[in-house]
Order: C-alpha cells, then sequence, then structure tokens
C-alpha cells in the first residue's frame, strides 16, 4: 500500500558558476496528484528534480519528502522516490530482469518480496513480453518503459519523471501518459514535458519556471483563462504597424503583437472586441475579420517564460 | 553490506556481459604471456622480473576498468540513478571497489596459466610465485583504488583513463626518481613510490610495512573518493 507523502520545496535556490540555476524556488507536490513542471531548456527543471532526488545538493533552501529533510535523512528520503532522469540510463548488458532484480536489491526490497516487486514492476510498466530480452536489443520505447519500471520496483509514494515520453512514437506516448495518470492517482508525482498538451492532459496543477525562478504555479484552468482575460485575432487591411499604434490606446488593452496581416490583442472588459473594432475603423483601417477566445496553454506559457 | 555487494555484482556482470571485460582480460593474460617470454631468463624457472612486469601492466588495466566505474558511468547517465538511489557514498565507494577489484581478480586468475607453464618445463621457487599472487592482488586493490578517484574526478572516460595511468606511473617512477635524490627527498619519493614497496613480494617475502602501505593507499584513495563524489552533489 502506498503511502500518502508530500514533496515540498522551501526558498532552493542553487548556483552552478555564474549561472543561478534555481532562485528561491518554492511549490509543493502533493499525494494523488501529477504536478506539471514546465520551462524553456535551461530553465531548472532538471536541476529541480535533482535537488528533490538528492542528486544536487541546495545552497540554500530545503526540500522534503514526507517527514524527511532530503539534506539530513537523504538515504530515508531517496528510498521513497523512484526517479526517471531524462536520459534513461539503463544498462543495455543486462536483462530486464536481471536489471530490475538488482535495482530491488538497490532499493532495499527484501529478499522474499524481490520476485513479486519484479512482476509487478514488469507488469506495470508493460514489459511482461520483454523480460527475458537484453536492454540492449530492446527499442527506445521499451528502454523508456524500463526506465520507468525501476523507479517502480520498490513502490515508491514519490515518482519523478524528468521528460519520460520524450523520444516516444505515439502509441508509446499514449500508454505511457495513461499509466502515469494512473500511478498519479495514488503518488505524488512530478512531471515535466516540452509537450504542453501533454501537461494539460495529464496534469491538473502546473508550476512554470523560468531562469530559475517560479513564475507561475496554478491550476491548468486558472493558467489560461484568468491570467489575461480575452485574446483577440483581428485581421485588417492596410499598415499592421500603424493599426497596431491606433489599438494600444484603447482602454483595456494590456498587448498588442503585429503579424503580417494580423493583430493578436490582449486584455480585459467585455467590450474589449467591440472597443478595438471602433478604434481601428476609425483611425481608417479595414477590418476582415475579429476572433475572440482565451490563451491556450501554450499562449499563456509563452506570455510566462518570454524575455 | 547487501547494497554494497549489489553495486559490486552488478558491475562485475556488466564488465563481463560487454565486449570490453572479455578483451581486456583476453589482452592483460596476451601481454603477460608475452612478457613471460620477455622476461624468463634462459635456464631459470625464476619469475620475479615477469612479476615486476606484470605489476605495471596492472596499472593499464586498473585505468581501463575504472574510467567505466564512475566517468563512463556519468556519460551514460547511469551515475546519477545510483547517487539517487537509497544507498550512502561509503556504500557506494565500496560497491564500485569490490566490483573493480572482482574484474582485477578474474584477470590475475588467468594469468596463473603463465607460472603454471613454467612449472611444466621446470622447477620453480612456490613462495615467491604465491607471494607474488598475493603482491597483485594487493596493487591491484591499491591501483583500482587511486583509480576510482581519478575517475570519481573526471565526467569523460578518457579522461579517467589517461588521468589514472599518469597518476600510477608518476607513482611507481617515483621510486626510480628518488634513487637519483638525497636525504629526506629520496625517503619521501621511496615511500610513496608502490615500485619500492613490492620487492618483498617479488622475493618471496610478505612485509608488514609493505602490507601497511597498500591498506593505507587504499584506505586513502577510498575516502579522497568519497568526498570527490559527496563534492560533485
Amino acid at each position: 500500500m502506498t503511502e500518502a507523502i508530500r514533496v515540498e520545496l522551501r526558498s532552493v535556490s542553487r548556483r552552478f558558476g555564474a549561472v543561478q540555476a534555481l532562485d528561491h524556488v518554492t511549490f509543493d507536490v502533493r499525494p494523488g496528484e501529477v504536478l506539471g513542471l514546465l520551462g524553456p531548456n535551461g530553465a531548472g527543471k532538471t536541476t529541480t528534480m535533482r535537488v528533490i532526488t538528492g542528486y544536487v545538493r541546495p545552497d540554500e533552501g530545503s526540500v522534503s519528502v514526507g517527514s524527511f529533510d532530503v539534506g539530513r535523512d537523504s538515504v530515508a528520503a531517496r528510498r521513497l522516490i523512484g526517479y526517471v532522469p531524462e536520459s534513461a540510463p539503463v544498462p543495455r548488458e543486462l536483462t530486464v530482469r536481471g536489471y530490475l532484480a538488482y535495482c530491488t536489491r538497490l532499493r532495499g526490497v527484501s529478499r522474499g518480496s524481490r520476485r513479486g516487486a519484479v512482476t509487478g514492476a514488469l507488469h506495470q510498466a508493460g514489459l511482461d513480453e520483454v523480460g527475458h530480452q537484453v536492454i540492449g536489443t530492446l527499442s527506445k520505447g521499451y528502454r523508456q518503459r524500463v526506465a520507468l519500471a525501476q523507479a517502480l520496483v520498490h513502490d515508491p509514494p514519490v515518482l519523478i519523471l524528468d521528460e519520460p515520453t520524450a523520444g516516444l512514437d505515439p502509441r508509446q506516448v499514449a500508454d505511457t501518459r495513461a499509466l502515469i495518470a494512473k500511478l498519479g492517482r495514488k503518488r505524488a508525482v512530478l512531471f515535466s514535458s516540452h509537450l504542453l498538451a501533454e501537461v494539460g492532459a495529464l496534469c491538473k496543477r502546473v508550476v512554470v519556471i523560468d531562469r530559475g525562478r517560479v513564475v507561475a504555479e496554478r491550476d491548468v484552468t486558472e493558467l489560461t483563462a484568468a491570467s489575461q482575460g480575452l485574446r483577440l485575432d483581428v485581421r485588417i487591411t492596410g499598415d499592421v504597424e500603424g493599426a497596431a499604434t491606433a489599438v494600444r490606446g484603447v482602454r483595456g488593452v494590456t498587448a498588442v503583437e503585429p503579424r503580417a496581416d494580423r493583430l493578436i490583442v490582449r486584455g480585459t472588459g467585455s467590450d474589449l472586441a467591440q472597443q478595438v473594432s471602433a478604434a481601428l475603423v476609425s483611425a481608417g483601417f479595414g477590418l476582415v475579420e475579429l476572433k475572440s477566445g482565451t490563451e491556450s496553454l501554450e499562449e499563456a506559457y509563452l506570455r510566462l517564460v518570454r524575455p | 553490506m547487501r547494497q554494497t555487494l549489489a553495486i559490486a555484482g552488478r558491475d562485475l556482470r556488466t564488465t563481463y556481459l560487454s565486449p570490453f571485460g572479455v578483451g581486456a582480460t583476453a589482452g592483460f593474460v596476451a601481454l603477460a604471456g608475452v612478457l613471460l617470454v620477455l622476461d624468463l631468463d634462459p635456464g631459470q624457472a625464476r619469475l620475479d622480473a615477469w612479476f615486476a612486469s606484470v605489476f605495471v601492466l596492472l596499472g593499464l588495466l586498473a585505468a581501463l576498468v575504472t574510467m567505466r566505474s564512475f566517468a563512463e558511468e556519468e556519460r551514460v547517465g547511469g551515475l546519477e540513478l545510483l547517487l539517487t538511489a537509497p544507498v550512502t557514498t561509503t556504500q557506494v565507494v565500496l560497491g564500485k571497489l569490490l566490483g573493480a577489484l572482482g574484474v582485477v581478480l578474474v584477470v590475475t586468475g588467468f594469468s596463473v596459466v603463465c607460472p603454471l607453464l613454467v612449472a611444466s618445463m621446470g622447477n620453480p621457487d612456490g613462495g615467491p610465485i604465491i607471494t607474488g599472487y598475493v603482491g597483485l592482488v594487493l596493487v591491484g586493490a591499491a591501483f583500482v583504488s587511486v583509480g576510482l578517484a581519478v575517475s570519481a574526478a573526471s565526467a569523460n572516460p578518457l579522461v579517467a583513463a589517461t588521468g589514472t595511468a599518469a597518476t600510477l606511473l608518476g607513482l611507481w617512477f617515483a621510486g626510480l626518481v628518488g634513487g637519483g635524490s638525497t636525504g629526506r627527498l629520496r625517503i619521501l619519493l621511496n615511500y610513496v613510490s608502490p615500485s619500492s614497496h613490492v620487492t618483498g613480494f617479488l622475493r618471496g617475502t610478505l612485509g608488514l610495512s609493505d602490507i601497511v602501505y597498500f591498506v593505507s593507499l587504499i584506505v586513502l584513495a577510498t575516502v579522497v573518493t568519497g568526498v570527490v563524489l559527496d563534492a560533485r552533489r
């Protein structure tokens, strides 16, 4: 039976030379949820995961897994964690079963429970048919599953998954997502991905990190809907830059982005579309099309991490 | 202890399930055979010169074996999984040491064919052969300990192997440099050099000071490896 364990990061900072990899990062991962960790390359996602798993020590702040501080009770904290690093490093020379049997010994699974733990992890990761195969002969998708199985072999209450679907084909991605969703029902799962649709589909809550700082921590629905209100896609005739200048002065407009033949206008207010169209027409621009909507997760994400 | 043995067993298995392990063992035994032909004096069944050469060969083997222990494992990402498992740094270092030492024992075990060959043709003194093999195990353990410290400090296997070989050759030949110097420097260089501590093994004696030297080198290098690994976190 998996325990209900919470992971907490409190004001965690870490510097590598001149680079501030993490800057007072604070968030938590709750039991029974899959928390998405989003951010561009080099934002600090992997360092965050490495700090939680004890691979990297923070310069400041603290990380706790359940009642254990990762700095003071590192081994006890690590016993509660299953970790899949980004590159899914598994030894190519061993068979899947042989490798998982080694993992049970390494993670302190009792002698009598090892066979069952290996069989259970194989089954959960969908590896029943390839258990006796040498890992080096498996496809990348299967090796990724082996990496996931090694994280499950001691039935940990916390899973840290660094881009676990990277490099998989669409079918494997769908299978892995389904597995993560299932695992997240009983465990605290921290999951990073570059695929925003994936995070949107799997996670109720996301943490967005950029340049080592948490720039947002909220429900996916909040992030996409409540953040900056409306998004107008306005197709016009005439000079786009001039039209952008005309729209910038309109009440409620917070941002204007000129594109080839259109403007992307962000703002608030129930009459935003009406105000913008009136401003454009009065300035002499032809209005071809106006679409109104809320931001997608991708747009919300890009706005948060934009320089 | 269970986790330490698990790490050692995994390293030993992956070494011998890869072409590297078989190649390194075959290469070592083949070179040991060539050295036997070169070092054996006509009409004499003495193996001291052969053992002296095999000690140096052991340094190269240690460099190749230990580059995989940390540097190669870091390159492929496996070190991250190992250091995030619920094991202490001491268990990791001892596991790696036992795994690398296991390879050295297998390789030196195969090299027994050389003394057996000499015994089939002549009547060598058994004492120096036994102490020679005790020396091979002690020197092998000390060399892989030093190699592990260098490997832990490097993320590149080639750099680790080169660094280990250079360190061990430097230590080995410090004794020769010491022979050409005087005073305290001579004493110091002679003491730190493993080459000054293997002469007893070649003559068929087991000196306590030599055993203490190699055990001290193993302990010191093992502690350094642990400190280096912890400093990398």
